[in-house]
């Protein structure tokens, strides 16, 4: 049921990042979430049934599924590699292709010479006891743990320099990087316990492994859905918040243009004006440009300079870097003539 | 060649990208003009008539005087209007811009050599007036910009 819930999630993710992410250059999210949806149908309990008797059936299905899911984490490292500046040179060895290429080879090899038996759903309980199976699935779990790991790096230093939305598709795949963590030394775990025999200890965590996979997969699907689909969220209310303050303004600006005419009525033809946020940019400057010219008497209610106000740090962007850089030291006269 | 088509060369010819801090433009300024720039606030500025900001310029710096406003944004725009006026090359000009339009009473302390040439943010009614508050614009639309430019980050995950 877990494997069902996990890929349909994964197919949401991966119709949702096509539509999202269709206009950007960088696919790398788009082929992960394809390759690891693929590795995670292969392990619904009907389609692996229906699949691995047509290659031997000798469970060959099972390997297939986990070369898919480190070669998809492959491209989700490779993206994180590329989006932050987190990259440890020992993280940017295991994120590479040659240590791919190597891991691949080892699992392959190590699941090759393993006693394999008849197709099971349960292949890691029936035959995890084996040191080659239990290597097998160890080299596959340290490997989605090392990319998990430097997402949630990733993910953590991306929390520190966002605000309040954009901070939420962070927070995500920082919880779903972590489950993914515990949920790789979870099983981990169990490869060692299983291999030399405690079983009790194995079926102790074996419970948190159900609930620590849906989590992984919730959490982290969320939060790759949910970062282009913040910034489209927040650039389309921007847009609705300009055009109303452009609406509001519009009997102001008016007002004040007639007794002080600006560059938006000396130079009506630039092509500037056509983006709105420039037009209510515009508009500010020149009422504020009224507002302050002695030779002309223009007065706003202070419901107006509110309103006007308003507009200014709409277009100041609080609370980014940028309006920080808007900021410049002023010094006295006297200082500036030395 | 028209305003627009000036304004998009001079912008281009900054190579700053798409979108940059308000250091960073200062910075393109300085380097362009090869001396420092110095802004300060003068209020009295204010008092005269409509003037907004006024750009002095000698041999070893760039002097932008403004006048004080309410308004961060305001505040910015003037000071961008005058880096307008070096950005497109307006302090090449031969002109003598508005040095004589600047009395006496309104900046008595301002040494002879600052006073050579003087471009003032007033009425825009120039075509060089034009341009420098049309660039203005532009470069105050790049600072924006800053806050929804796309880094690594969002390239990636976005």
């Amino acid at each position: 049921m877990i494997q069902v819930l996990v890929s349909c999630v994964m197919w949401a993710l991966v119709a949702s990042l096509l539509v999202l992410r269709r206009r950007r250059a960088d696919h790398s999210i788009t082929y992960a979430s394809t390759i690891i949806a693929l590795a995670m149908t292969l392990n619904i309990d009907p389609v692996y049934l229906a699949l691995d008797p047509l290659f031997g059936g000798t469970n060959f299905i099972t390997l297939a599924g986990d070369m898919l899911l480190m070669t998809g984490l492959y491209f989700l490292g490779r993206g994180v590699m590329r989006a932050g500046d987190y990259r440890p040179r020992l993280v940017r060895i295991a994120i590479s292709l040659p240590t791919l290429l190597i891991s691949l080879v080892c699992v392959a090899t190590m699941f090759s010479f393993a006693d394999r038996g008849h197709t099971t759903t349960t292949f890691m309980s029936d035959h995890g006891d084996q040191p080659l199976v239990g290597a097998y699935s160890i080299t596959v779990f340290t490997y989605c743990g090392i990319v998990l790991a430097a997402m949630l790096a990733l993910a953590i230093g991306q929390c520190r320099v966002t605000q309040g939305l954009l901070r939420v598709p962070a927070l995500l795949l920082a919880i779903g990087a972590s489950c993914g963590i515990a949920l790789c030394a979870t099983v981990v775990f169990m490869d060692v316990t299983h291999m030399i025999g405690a079983l009790d200890l194995m079926r102790l965590v074996d419970a948190a492994y159900g609930p620590l996979t849906l989590a992984t997969f919730l959490f982290l699907c969320a939060g790759f859905v949910a970062q282009p689909a913040t910034r489209s969220v927040l650039r389309r209310f921007r847009g609705v918040r300009t055009d109303a303050f452009l609406m509001q303004l519009d009997p102001i600006w008016r007002n004040a243009t007639k007794l002080r005419p600006g560059l938006s009525k000396l130079h009506p033809g630039s092509e500037v004006f056509e983006d709105p946020e420039a037009k209510l940019y515009r508009h500010v400057v020149e009422i504020r440009d009224a507002m302050i010219d002695p030779r002309v008497v223009f007065e706003i209610s202070p419901t107006d300079l509110a309103l006007l106000e308003r507009a200014e740090n709409h277009l100041l962007v609080r609370g980014t870097t940028s309006v920080m850089s808007t900021r410049f030291t002023t010094t006295d006269l006297d200082e500036a003539l030395k | 060649m028209n305003i627009d088509q000036e304004v998009a060369i001079a912008l281009a010819g900054l190579h700053l990208g798409e979108h940059f801090t308000f250091e960073e433009l200062t910075g393109a300024v300085q380097r362009l003009r090869q001396r420092r720039i110095v802004v300060a606030e003068v209020p009295e500025i204010g008092e005269s008539s409509g003037l907004c900001a006024v750009l002095l310029f000698s041999d070893d710096r760039d002097v932008i005087l403004h006048a004080h406003s309410d308004s961060a944004l305001h505040t910015q725009q003037f000071v961008l209007h005058e880096f307008a006026h070096i950005i497109l090359g307006h302090c090449e000009n031969d002109s003598d811009a508005l040095a004589g339009n600047i009395p006496d009473t309104l900046l008595p302390d301002i040494p002879a050599e600052l006073r050579i040439r003087a471009l003032a943010r007033g009425d825009v009614s120039t075509e060089e007036e034009i341009a420098a508050e049309s660039l203005a614009d532009q470069l105050a639309a790049r600072i924006r910009g800053v806050a929804f430019a796309e880094t690594s980050y969002t390239e990636i995950f976005g």
